[in-house]
């Protein structure tokens, strides 16, 4: 290897080492995921059932008609199974059927609020399904849509937080279609429904809250992703509302399953594919399965069980495909099944595992107190995996809590500094509870919760049997107040200050009535409580820093090793500094440098605040060395 | 049923996806890489290995994707800059590397993919050629144009 390769390789390690990962990335994740959860089962509180949910032919010609209705009352009847209402129902037009489409909220067995629907359709069986609210830093987003192949009118629905007033669909090609905004009587959220030319599908929405105001969009993207490649063949519509499409991609033949709008999975096909590949959501179990396969038998943890049969592929690509109401709500991880040919012979069986065998405990697996009275308790551990290239990490995971899979995140070091906490949400018994908790170092002698009224509650510390380092946990009630934030002390430190990451910093603040302040260079600047401070540049959101915990000042997050906190815009870098600051200088890693002028805050918050454009040619990528000066030009402090 | 271990994955790989999406120039790596493995959730691939495959190319793609959006944004848009990931973050790189990665920074997009891949990933040809999307004779042809740029780019900063 060559002296720059060598150096090549040092100069990456040395960049990686500077992207920190966040604590709630498999929460972002699973919000990402198109509606579809993992769970484990709350064994105890579903009814076995009996499903025989054998393949029926699908009638053309209407000659489903007559049955539609009462299969539709079916449906919620099925969904309403261990559910309770809550609000009252929305009937909505629905364009592309002419038939109606049912709305509405309803609370799963874990108190968990999930929005549910009933969408019959014109020459098809009608079906329907329930789908789980993301818990945190949400305000609006898609949740279905009745567009398919050769209609010419759709609608997509969403939910939509309280405030939000208005909702507009917007078209690939730009073109604006006004919404509607439902109010259900009794729910927890507002419904919005969007109806557009199938011929200009939607690729977001703009919203606006009651008064009028602003809020920004919210893309339809991660909704539905993008057809995976060239299709090879028309939608193929399977029972329970499921469509089937066959794709080639660069790796082959994949078959690409939709409900209502949204991907329920992709098979790639061909030998590697296993006999059954089967995919649970909401309700329904649908998948692909070799060509001898004529039936299959799935049993679920909660000891629902349910029979369904296949049809050949009308591709001509030797596969069978199946499709079925009848499994438990978020049943899909934890099944067995064994699949069957014509004759009845069993060809093929699978368990799908515990996803917390990927996770083996190094030392004792800890209960949080005050969790799983209804449900599982979340249960926290320390694990290796995720320890190889980069070396030992220390790896924090949980269960439980109203989305009881597992969460980890690997800090890759040693617990020194206050990483952001997990988080597990638990809606039974109500009010219900959030707890927080994470790795502690070995000096720590407190972790403390700030709420956004400014209360504190210190947290417990716990070090379990044979553990690399112990753990804090703290649980609120969720009628409390929010979490603005953390304190930590450790032993000869002075006390840190950590408000939560918050990424929706600026949509909260894009609701505020504050007047913004103005800063050079179209900056302008507003603390949007509890945590956080927003920034815009010539009125378009940017990205925002860290704000004042309840009862405390952006300078107390300020010192003399922390003497500015900035962050760059599109075409501006701005921030704050310590207070008698006048002058910020930055020295760019191509050797450019910028300034910015300086002046104190207006909310007497302590620092003073600065915001300047990038100065032309500036590589702000690496190595840039920020310096402070009085008004005199005296340098008070270097950050690099 | 051979069912990649998603959870483990993630444990295992988020961080490196992250740190890779940051080497290439994504304005917001997590953001990427987060995507990626809710696609790679809703995908049935062969092994785990497809699936670390899978999630490297969607990374590499969506990277790409965001860099042309942003690029796109600079055009209707006077005196743009280049996209950057957090200054905070990106001041703690040591002096030493100052130079070199200001100049990877300069090279064109396929050439700093292929550079990273294979000296900070230590992927084979192939497996670089499966996340770009590009034939194992065109990384060949990308990281040595790369390699060359910055020895040059280096030499220049040397005068």
């Amino acid at each position: 290897m060559t002296d720059l390769e060598e150096r090549l390789r040092a100069a990456f390690d040395a960049r990686a080492q500077t992207f920190e990962t966040s604590p709630d990335a498999w929460v972002r994740v699973r919000e990402r995921r198109p509606r579809r959860y993992l769970a484990l089962r709350l064994a105890a509180a579903a009814l076995p059932v009996a499903l025989l949910a054998v393949f029926v032919p699908v009638l053309l010609n209407g000659g489903l008609g007559g049955n539609t209705a009462a299969g539709a009352d079916a449906i919620y009847q099925g969904l309403m199974r261990g559910r309770t209402a809550a609000g009252e129902q929305v009937t909505v037009d629905n364009p592309t059927e002419g038939k109606p489409l049912r709305l509405w909220f309803a609370r799963g067995r874990l108190g968990n609020p999930e929005l549910c629907y009933v969408l019959d359709r014109a020459d098809s069986e009608a079906f329907g399904g329930c789908s789980r609210m993301p818990t945190i830093g949400s305000d609006a987003w898609f949740a279905g849509s009745t567009a398919r192949e050769q209609a010419e009118t759709a609608l997509d629905w969403g939910v939509a937080v309280d405030d939000i007033g208005t909702v507009t669909g917007v078209a690939g090609d730009g073109q604006r279609f006004p919404g509607q905004l439902w109010r259900p009587a009794g729910a927890p959220y507002r419904i919005w429904t969007v109806t557009y030319p199938a011929r200009q599908p939607l690729s977001k929405i703009e919203i606006a809250d009651d008064r009028g105001r602003d809020l920004g969009e919210r893309s339809r993207d991660m909704f539905a992703a993008p057809q995976p490649g060239q299709a090879l063949g028309a939608a193929h519509d399977l029972p329970a509302g499921v469509t089937a499409r066959p794709f080639r991609t660069k790796e082959g033949t994949e078959l690409r399953l939709t409900r209502g709008g949204a991907e329920l999975g992709t098979s790639l096909l061909g030998r590697a594919m296993p006999p059954v590949d089967a995919r649970m959501r909401e309700n329904v179990i649908t998948g692909v399965a070799a060509g001898n396969v004529s039936r299959i038998a799935f049993s679920f943890e909660d000891g629902t069980t349910a029979q369904v049969g296949t049809r050949p592929d009308p591709w001509g690509l030797g596969i069978t495909l199946f499709a079925a109401e009848g499994a438990p709500d978020n049943g899909e991880e934890r099944h067995r099944l064994v699949a069957y040919d014509a004759s009845g012979a069993e060809v093929w069986r699978d368990e799908a595992g515990d996803p917390r065998e990927d996770t083996p405990p190094v030392g004792e697996v800890m209960s949080l107190p005050g969790t799983g009275a209804v449900g599982e308790p979340v249960r926290v551990w320390f694990t290796g995996a995720g320890s190889g290239a980069t070396g030992p990490t220390v790896t924090l995971c949980y269960s439980g809590g109203v989305d009881p899979d597992l969460s980890c995140i690997g800090g890759g070091r040693h617990p020194e500094h206050f990483g952001s906490p997990l988080r597990a949400v638990q809606y039974l018994p109500e009010p219900g509870t959030v707890s927080y908790f994470g790795a502690a170092g070995d000096d720590w002698e407190s972790v403390e919760a700030v709420l956004s009224d400014g209360r504190r509650l210190p947290a417990t510390f716990r070090r379990g049997t044979g553990t690399p380092a112990p753990i804090w946990y703290v649980t609120i009630p969720s009628s409390d107040a929010e979490v603005a934030g953390f304190t930590m002390k450790r032993k000869g430190r002075p006390l840190g200050l950590f408000p939560e990451t918050r990424k929706d910093c600026g949509q909260q603040a894009l609701r505020s009535d504050t007047p913004r302040h103005p800063l050079p260079a179209g900056v302008t600047a507003l603390v949007s409580e509890p945590n956080c401070l927003a920034f815009w540049e010539n009125g378009e959101l940017v990205m925002g820093l860290a704000g004042p915990l309840p009862g405390t000042r952006l300078s107390d997050l300020l010192s003399a090793e922390q003497p500015v906190t900035w962050g760059r815009g599109t075409h501006t870098w701005y921030g704050y500094a310590l207070a008698g600051t006048a002058r910020i200088e930055v020295t760019s890693s191509n050797g450019v440098t910028g300034t910015a002028e300086a002046a104190p805050d207006p909310w007497g918050q302590g620092v003073t605040l600065f915001a300047a454009p990038v100065p032309e040619g500036a590589d702000f990528s690496a190595g840039m060395v920020v310096k402070g000066f009085d008004a005199g030009g005296r340098q008070l402090w270097q950050q690099d | 049923m051979a069912q990649p271990s998603f959870a483990e994955l993630f444990a295992a790989q988020y961080q490196s996806l992250v740190r890779l999406a940051g080497l290439l120039g994504a304005d917001d790596p997590e953001d990427i890489v987060q995507e990626a493995f809710a696609r790679l959730h809703s995908r049935r691939l062969r092994d785990d290995g497809a699936a670390m495959a899978y999630l490297r190319a969607t990374v590499c793609n969506l990277t790409r994707n965001r860099l042309r959006h942003l690029r796109l944004i600079r055009l209707r848009r006077p005196d743009p800059p280049e996209p950057v990931r957090s200054s905070e973050q990106a001041v703690l790189v040591c002096e030493e590397h100052r130079e070199l990665l200001a100049a990877v920074d300069r090279l064109p997009r396929r050439q700093r993919e292929a550079l990273v891949l294979r000296y900070w990933l230590d992927l084979s040809e192939r497996e670089i050629a499966d996340a770009m999307g590009v034939s194992p004779g065109s990384v060949k042809t990308h990281a040595s144009r790369g390699l060359a740029a910055l020895g040059r780019a280096l030499k220049e900063e040397d005068r």
